[in-house]
């Protein structure tokens, strides 16, 4: 099974970094495959600086921010044991998105560059221990969504508030950013500020994996397996916190792609978390990557945001898993 | 006085007409409140002109000040907007700090009972509507496109206040200043892009089209795919650099995503050989005003000066 498994990861991973080089060439303008090879070397050409400076740092961000959102998704649905655990949707991303947004507009980031993911990093710590606090309470599947709307509700308005006390009229045009996430001219700054934030939040799942396979089959027979749950707990709430936080912070809230991702891949896995965190690492970074091709390829004038594709994607799949869960229930 | 006569026109036309039908049952409660609406209408309308000649010209949009400022007397000036105190956005931002100021709001109007309210036409549609059927004198402007419809619109402003010969020599004054400059034939080769927060580039028929002809650009917008103004994308840019990108002032306390487009290391330093960034003062073209000579001229001297080194 597992000689299986990293066979196919190894071939996803290769599949990956060719469909990396693709998403290099596609954008308002297709660059001619030879952009990729003389890119390095040409300095001063227009696609290859096109390609290195414009292309380059969106599509490592996408690869970054994706794989956070992917394993975080299937990490606290581990935890929670609750399919739908999504940081989009049980307001995870939207808190992050408060606190980057504090940061950012009251001048913070400004002045200190690692305020902008830190701030992101805190709203997603605060929402997280407010809905493990939540789920602790044994509020069921459907009533963690619930939680998870109300949070979202609120961090909403809190961000609506902000942008309207902020200093600068454009600020109150640039919700959709942050609700709904893009890439668009993020630069390689981004990418140093938020990658290795969001890289120990991934390690840290990871870390905690085989751990959270042993939850799967109930607290007292993982407890009796020796598995401290408090600090997997612990770990996965800090863990998702980075891996979410940082990436709202630059790109904006990008929903669905923890659901989405740990959902399609579960089968091939065969529903063990140690598998699948990896792979939905993977695999976020996949869906991320081509949903930011799709994002600035299809319209001729402007973008679209990232997560009206995430959202086109995934909220039809939410919609059949809530149905689903309550039709088993019966 | 001209513009309290414009004044009495207006109010006249926003009375409420008795219908032609038959009155049913019905609509008897309708005609009784429609009639209850006239009553309260008129007996506003009674006070309001009994203290318009005191109150002057209140205005609601930063460009309706911008002219207001321009043409009238304190004295004159009812209220402008709060807008018009931030020395980013308006050359008279001194000034403005002596006078009273407005929020946007229709309920403001409605106290200070201006004998007219300037507004702009297209942005706060709700309120300008609001203000009409509250029997509010309101005289709407669209922003203008060009310079021939500012000066249309200063026209406008002047007729309302009485103020024809300043109007005349104002405008008359920014004529002479931009001739100086008409010597400077366009130069096709001085190709300038205008790049406002988020990239969007103004096309011809634009306030920004004529400050480049002004100088002697030569607008690249539609070499970058938008003939009538619209976003460009940065790879567009990096494709086909204009010489000069003109861009307002950027006030770092004041963050914005709007302006990291033009802090992406592409303009900063990639293109730095090939592409020129001149900011220019936000408050001098961020409305028409007869101060546009003073963009011109800030423009050409900073393009004639970096031609010289």
């Amino acid at each position: 099974m597992n000689g299986r498994y990293y066979g196919w990861l190894v071939g996803s991973m290769l599949a990956l970094g060719a469909g990396f080089g693709a998403s290099l060439l596609l954008g308002p303008i297709t660059l001619p495959w030879s952009t990729l090879v003389h890119a390095a070397t040409n300095k001063l050409d227009a696609d290859a600086i096109i390609l290195r400076e414009v292309r380059l740092p969106r599509a490592l961000l996408a690869l970054v921010i994706g794989s956070g959102l992917g394993m975080a998704g299937a990490a606290l649905q581990a935890l929670l044991r609750n399919p739908l655990a999504e940081p989009g949707l049980i307001g995870i991303s939207s808190g992050s998105a408060l606190g980057a947004i504090v940061a950012f507009y009251s001048g913070l980031s400004a002045q200190f560059a690692l305020g902008l993911p830190l701030g992101g990093l805190l709203g997603a710590l605060a929402a997280t221990l407010i809905l493990y606090r939540l789920a602790s309470e044994r509020v069921g599947t459907t009533g963690l969504i619930l939680a998870g709307v109300a949070l979202n509700s609120l961090a909403g308005a809190a961000i609506v508030l902000a942008l309207n006390l902020a200093p600068n009229p454009y600020a109150a045009y640039e919700i959709f950013f942050w609700l709904m996430g893009a890439l668009t001219d993020r630069i390689f700054v981004h990418l140093v500020l938020a990658g290795p934030l969001i890289a120990t939040g991934v390690g840290l799942l990871a870390s905690v994996a085989p751990r959270l396979e042993a939850l799967a089959l109930g607290e007292d027979t993982a407890s009796s397996l020796g598995v401290d749950l408090a600090q997997v707990r612990r770990r996965v709430i800090l863990g998702t916190a980075l891996a979410v936080g940082p990436g709202v912070a630059v790109a904006g809230a990008i929903g669905f792609v923890g659901l989405v991702v740990p959902h399609l891949l579960r089968p091939w896995v065969s529903h063990r978390p140690r598998l699948l965190l990896p792979a939905s690492a993977l695999g976020g970074g996949a869906l991320l990557l081509a949903a930011d091709t799709i994002a600035r390829s299809v319209l001729l004038n402007g973008e679209l945001k990232l997560g009206v594709i995430t959202a086109f994607i995934g909220a039809p799949l939410f919609l059949r898993l809530a149905l689903k869960l309550e039709s088993d229930r019966r | 006085m001209l513009w309290l006569r414009q004044f009495k026109r207006g109010v006249r036309g926003n009375f409420p007409r008795p219908p032609n039908v038959p009155i049913s049952r019905r609509a008897r409660g309708a005609w009784r409140r429609a009639s209850l609406i006239l009553i309260v209408a008129v007996l506003l309308c009674s006070v309001t002109t009994l203290r318009a000649t005191a109150a002057g010209v209140a205005s609601l949009n930063l460009c309706t000040d911008s002219m207001l400022l321009e043409l009238a007397p304190d004295a004159a000036i009812a209220a402008i907007t709060t807008l018009s105190r931030d020395p980013a956005l308006s050359p008279f931002a001194i000034r403005a700090r002596t006078l009273p100021v407005l929020h946007g709001y229709a309920e403001e109007i409605v106290r200070l009972q201006p004998a007219l309210t300037l507004s702009g036409a297209g942005s706060t549609s709700a309120t300008n509507a609001l203000l009409a059927r509250l029997g509010v004198s309101l005289e709407l402007f669209d922003a203008a496109p060009d310079l021939a419809a500012f000066a249309e619109n200063f026209r406008r402003v002047g007729g309302y206040l009485g103020a024809h010969e300043r109007t005349e020599a104002l405008l008359a004054n920014m004529r002479r200043r931009l001739e100086r400059h008409q010597k400077n034939e366009v130069d096709p080769a001085l190709t300038a892009l205008v790049l406002e927060p988020n990239g969007y580039a103004p096309g011809p028929d634009t306030l920004a089209d004529d400050l480049l002809a002004a100088v002697g650009m030569t607008n690249q917008a539609a070499a970058l795919g938008v003939p009538h103004g619209g976003f460009v994308t940065l790879e567009a840019l990096v494709r086909s650099p204009p010489a000069w990108l003109l861009v307002s002032t950027i006030d770092p306390s004041r963050p914005a995503l709007a302006n990291e487009f033009l802090q992406h290391p592409v303009l900063r330093q990639v293109l730095a050989n090939r592409l020129r960034v001149l900011a220019v003062p936000e408050s001098l073209w961020a409305c028409g005003g007869t101060y546009f000579a003073d963009a011109v001229d800030f423009i050409a001297q900073n393009i004639h000066a970096a031609a010289a080194q």
